[in-house]
């Protein structure tokens, strides 16, 4: 039974999303700016990593359907952490550092960007595997299992997934 | 905190929400149509937004558009349109799907072309 999520439910996921995620990098900025001062993006860069490693984290989550269904990995990795980071701040900022003649800084943050977000991806990939060897299967022994068969092994998991299922187009274009 | 400090989060915000529904709703559009397998969606999406980012920011140092509404946009809108983490991840799992060098490909163009449209955006902002 693979019914597809309407248009609207998924607008509205991604723009739910969209409105926390964005609000959440523009108070940790500014607060962060106040810490640390406006020398250096510090807060983009820390934004832009934290959300590619919980980005990786849910999506692994998601993939084995473990406590996230298709409207939940909407909102969470379309909507906020697609708007929690940003690179339109990140190629600004980095123009900007070269601009004022800041030409090793703005080259540092642009590697440490890079290099620093492929690696939070790895990082997130790795953590969340982990949570799902070592916490999913004490979901599935909560599920009764006493009639091993095939058909029941097949329910506990749509339950845990959830009642809806993306085709397989979205499926790509949600991570 | 006062009350216009509330308001110009909650705009912000909203910006955002926008931004980041136009950015899944290119998204499709694009990965439709697209034959290829670096991800042309978010690459156009972040170059734009880069561009549009520059532009702004030059706007709004000859002071043709208020910083508030630089802030609405910027922030907001081209904050929640334009993407890190997935384009992180995109860049990830072509590494982990063999094409190597295509990764490093998108991931340095998406860099290399984000920089230039952002000083274009900002060069052109200056002559307006």
């Amino acid at each position: 039974m693979s019914d597809q999520l309407s248009l609207s439910r998924r607008m509205l996921a991604v723009l739910c999303g969209g409105f926390c995620g964005t609000i959440a990098r523009y108070v940790l900025s500014w607060l962060m700016q106040g810490w640390l001062g406006k020398e250096w993006p510090y807060d983009i860069l820390f934004i832009n990593l934290t959300g590619a490693l919980l980005l990786a984290f849910i999506t692994v989550l998601a993939e084995s359907a473990f406590l996230i269904g298709p409207t939940r990995r909407l909102f969470i990795n379309v909507g906020f952490f697609g708007a929690y980071t940003t690179f339109s701040s990140l190629a600004l900022g980095d123009v900007l550092l070269f601009a004022h003649g800041q030409s090793f800084l703005a080259l540092l943050y642009l590697f440490a960007s890079m290099a620093g977000g492929v690696l939070a991806v790895w990082l997130g990939d790795w953590l969340g595997s982990w949570c799902v060897k070592c916490f999913k299967p004490l979901s599935w022994k909560a599920a009764p299992i006493e009639e091993q068969t095939g058909a029941k092994t097949a329910q506990a998991t749509d339950n845990i997934a959830g009642d809806e299922y993306l085709d397989e187009r979205d499926n790509a274009m949600t991570r | 905190m006062t009350l216009s400090t509330i308001a110009l989060t909650g705009m912000v915000g909203m910006a955002g929400a926008l931004g980041a529904l136009s950015r899944y709703l290119l998204g499709r559009f694009i990965a439709e149509r697209a034959a290829s397998r670096i991800p042309q969606g978010t690459l156009i999406i972040n170059i734009t937004g880069a561009f549009v980012i520059g532009l702004l920011f030059a706007l709004a140092d000859h002071k043709l558009i208020a910083s508030t509404l630089q802030i609405i946009l910027a922030t907001g809108f081209l904050g929640g349109y334009t993407t890190f983490s997935t384009m992180s991840w995109e860049t990830s799992q072509l590494a982990r799907g063999g094409a190597t060098r295509l990764s490093i490909l998108y991931l340095g163009g998406s860099m290399l072309l984000g920089l230039a449209a952002a000083s274009l955006g900002l060069l052109m902002g200056g002559w307006l």
